[in-house]
């Protein structure tokens, strides 16, 4: 190629030598400039992509295992919650008159889980009528409070009864014990929750 | 000091539009051989308007002409046709010869002849006899442009030569003249191309006079150019004239005769022709008082064949003719007319074009810039492609993580979700029955104790004083779970009975921590 260079004339030289380094620099820089960019941009969304990745894996999800926070509103979940009832107020030696949901108070707040998810948390009001002594009794509201599974303690009305036998007061109490459980159930595509009736009553119960 | 010996053997080239010439000539102790000679057709379009346009298919045709010929030779001696370059006399005053070519130079510059630093030049240098006080001198100057010394020097490269010398055709004519015709006197030469004409005397085989007829075969052999026996038809007939170039001729014999009074006058005219042209001019010279004309050819004079015998062109022999005499010079005969070099080496022209020093060192910056560049659009594209691909993997896995993920986030966001509805609703009822516990002593009997909703409490009861229900209600609000305690009734039934009623608030509050330690 030098050859053929020497075999120009001066003009057609110094044609070359002004633009085959311009056509150079042209050609370098819109090749090489659009590369640098791809590459910048490609480095870019690595970085974030691998930021993501740390922040997902520095923010893994621990759900409180301990205890039961809710229940997903099924036909079994009204069964487990008066088994469980029923076993707090036998290992407080109270008797368990009578378990019922008050109506129309059964759902307080919808509280939705937040993002996307279909799912709502939705308290069960219960109430829960039992006998036993004071001691007992307070031994049962113990017990539901640390219970696996949680529940809130809403109300309560102690009344003490009268021994007609003996004339006098008798040292047990009824107590009517209002308390929420939680259950968690999907939304109707309508965004109306659908709440457990919550009304279930235990057979043989006093 | 050691010299660069002559070469034993030299080619000279004849470059016409329509052939080349190549004549290989030898020095044989001081005479000269002719050793190979022969053509070769030129392709059409190598030529227009007198340049070369295609180097390369010239070259390559050189280069066959050479192969058949068996030249060994590496170099290549160019006659040029006179048509290609410009003749000038500029009178100067007497200087030394390493003075003579920048002044040369200069005064063509001056007169626009040559460009500035630009141009290929060289010239006879005539001193002139003394006149007065100052010695004066004539320069004949020969000159082209740069494009055609490069034209030439581009097919010869092509053709793998090296250009040893250009000399114009009618210095390599002189110097055939010179060695065919060695005349003790005077001797005019007039060598014609086809537009113009190099008027020489030369005087004891040196050159002593040169001009340019502007008029050459084309004029002379043009209809009633002068010729007596042109046809002479009745329609046709031109008037006739004398040609130009005899005039031109004419004058410059009379011009030489007055200038140079003590040189002694050209004894014969010689003109290189072929018999049949030589006849025509002649016949138009005879009538003019100028010296007896004679015509000289190379088959004459020295042996060499005209290559094309059945027409040649007028030309022909004044270019076989400069190839030997060129060839003459190439192989180191001494004839008394030094070469006339048009390609030889002029620092000036050197200077003024920096482009083609320029040149390699730009293009090859610029391949390797390109190179480098394309390295690094190769190396940019494929870490972008790797950086893209570790992406997507990445976004996969990701992906792939959310989606394992989801079931314990929505627990965990359920699990908060009831932790706040506990929190907002839970009334710490079993603290406050051990409060009540704690503050009943024997003379208070609590009947009735309720909470609602909103976290009202009412604690209802029967008492043997209102001083114990005064205590009580103290060692309630001494406590923290129910606050603000007050008596809202408190009724003395009887002297040992008082009945009473105490109400106060207790406020929700979670049980529950989030237990930080987590769970599976």
């Amino acid at each position: 190629m030098f050859k053929f260079l020497s075999t120009l004339t001066s003009k057609q030289q110094k044609l070359v030598v002004l633009t085959v380094p311009t056509l150079t620099l042209l050609l370098s820089g819109g090749t090489v400039l659009p590369a640098w960019e791809r590459y910048d941009q490609a480095k870019r969304k690595l970085e974030r992509q691998r930021a993501e990745m740390a922040e997902l894996i520095r923010n893994l999800p621990k759900p409180d295992a301990s205890r039961t926070y809710f229940v997903r509103n099924d036909a079994k979940e009204s069964t487990m919650f008066v088994r469980e009832i029923t076993a707090i107020a036998r290992g407080a030696e109270c008797d368990l008159a009578s378990l019922s949901a008050p109506g129309s108070q059964d759902v307080r707040d919808a509280g939705k889980s937040g993002g996307d998810s279909p799912w709502y948390i939705s308290p069960v009001t219960v109430q829960v009528s039992l006998i036993g002594t004071y001691p007992n009794v307070r031994r049962f509201l113990s017990g539901v409070v640390n219970s696996r599974r949680v529940y809130s303690i809403t109300g309560l009305d102690l009344r003490a009864r009268w021994n007609a036998e003996s004339g006098s007061l008798d040292n047990r109490v009824s107590a009517q014990v209002r308390l929420d459980r939680y259950v968690a159930m999907r939304a109707r595509p309508s965004g109306k929750v659908t709440p457990s009736t919550g009304n279930e009553t235990l057979p043989g119960m006093k | 000091m050691l010299q660069n010996p002559r070469p034993q053997t030299s080619v000279t080239l004849a470059i016409t539009p329509d052939a080349l010439f190549a004549v290989q000539t030898r020095n044989d102790g001081g005479r000269l051989a002719i050793v190979k000679s022969g053509s070769e057709a030129v392709p059409p379009g190598c030529f227009t308007d007198g340049s070369v346009t295609d180097p390369q298919h010239l070259g390559r045709t050189i280069r066959t002409l050479w192969h058949r010929l068996g030249f060994k030779e590496r170099a290549a001696s160019v006659v040029l046709p006179s048509g290609l370059c410009a003749l000038r006399a500029v009178r100067l005053p007497a200087l030394s010869a390493p003075e003579r070519r920048p002044v040369v130079r200069g005064e063509l510059e001056h007169v626009g002849a040559l460009p500035f630093r630009g141009g290929a030049f060289d010239f006879f240098w005539v001193e002139e006899a003394t006149s007065g006080e100052v010695a004066l001198a004539e320069a004949f100057a020969l000159y082209t442009h740069d494009e055609v010394v490069t034209g030439i020097r581009s097919v010869l490269r092509y053709a793998d030569l090296r250009l040893a010398t250009l000399e114009p055709m009618s210095v390599g004519v002189l110097r055939a003249c010179a060695l065919a015709a060695p005349a003790e006197g005077a001797m005019a030469v007039l060598c014609l191309d086809d537009q113009a004409a190099d008027f020489c005397i030369l005087e004891a085989g040196q050159v002593r006079y040169l001009r340019r007829i502007p008029s050459g075969w084309a004029d002379l052999q043009a209809p009633g150019a002068g010729a007596p026996d042109a046809p002479a038809d009745a329609t046709t007939a031109v008037p006739h004239v004398v040609p130009f170039l005899v005039t031109e001729t004419l004058r410059s014999v009379a011009y030489y005769s007055r200038v140079r009074g003590s040189s002694p006058e050209p004894a014969q005219l010689v003109v290189p022709a072929v018999p049949a042209d030589f006849n025509r001019l002649a016949s138009i010279f005879h009538e003019a008082a100028v010296p007896p004309i004679s015509a000289i050819n190379p088959q004459s004079a020295f042996g060499v064949e005209l290559l094309d015998p059945a027409q040649p062109p007028s030309t022909l022999p004044a270019q076989l003719l400069a190839a030997i005499g060129t060839g003459a010079a190439a192989v180191g005969l001494q004839t008394g007319i030094p070469t006339l070099d048009l390609a030889q080496d002029d620092p000036v022209t050197h200077v003024s074009n920096p482009w083609s020093a320029a040149l390699p060192a730009t293009v090859g910056a610029s391949l390797v810039w390109l190179l480098l560049a394309f390295a690094g659009w190769s190396a940019l594209t494929a870490n972008a492609d790797r950086a893209e691909n570790d992406r997507q993997l990445l976004t996969g896995r990701t992906v792939e993580m959310r989606a394992k993920q989801a079931p314990l986030l929505l627990q965990e966001q359920l699990q908060e979700r009831t932790r706040t509805l506990q929190a907002t609703s839970n009334l710490p009822v079993a603290a406050l029955l051990g409060q009540v516990a704690s503050a009943t002593d024997k003379e208070i009997s609590v009947q009735n104790l309720s909470v609602g909703i909103d976290g009202s409490v009412t604690i209802s009861g029967e008492a043997l004083t209102a001083d114990a229900v005064q205590r009580f209600s103290y060692a309630l609000a001494m406590g923290v779970t129910l606050r603000e305690p007050r008596i809202d009734t408190l009724k003395q039934d009887l002297p040992d009975r008082a009945t009473f009623r105490i109400v106060g608030k207790i406020v929700p509050g979670t049980t529950l921590v989030k237990n930080t330690a987590g769970g599976s």
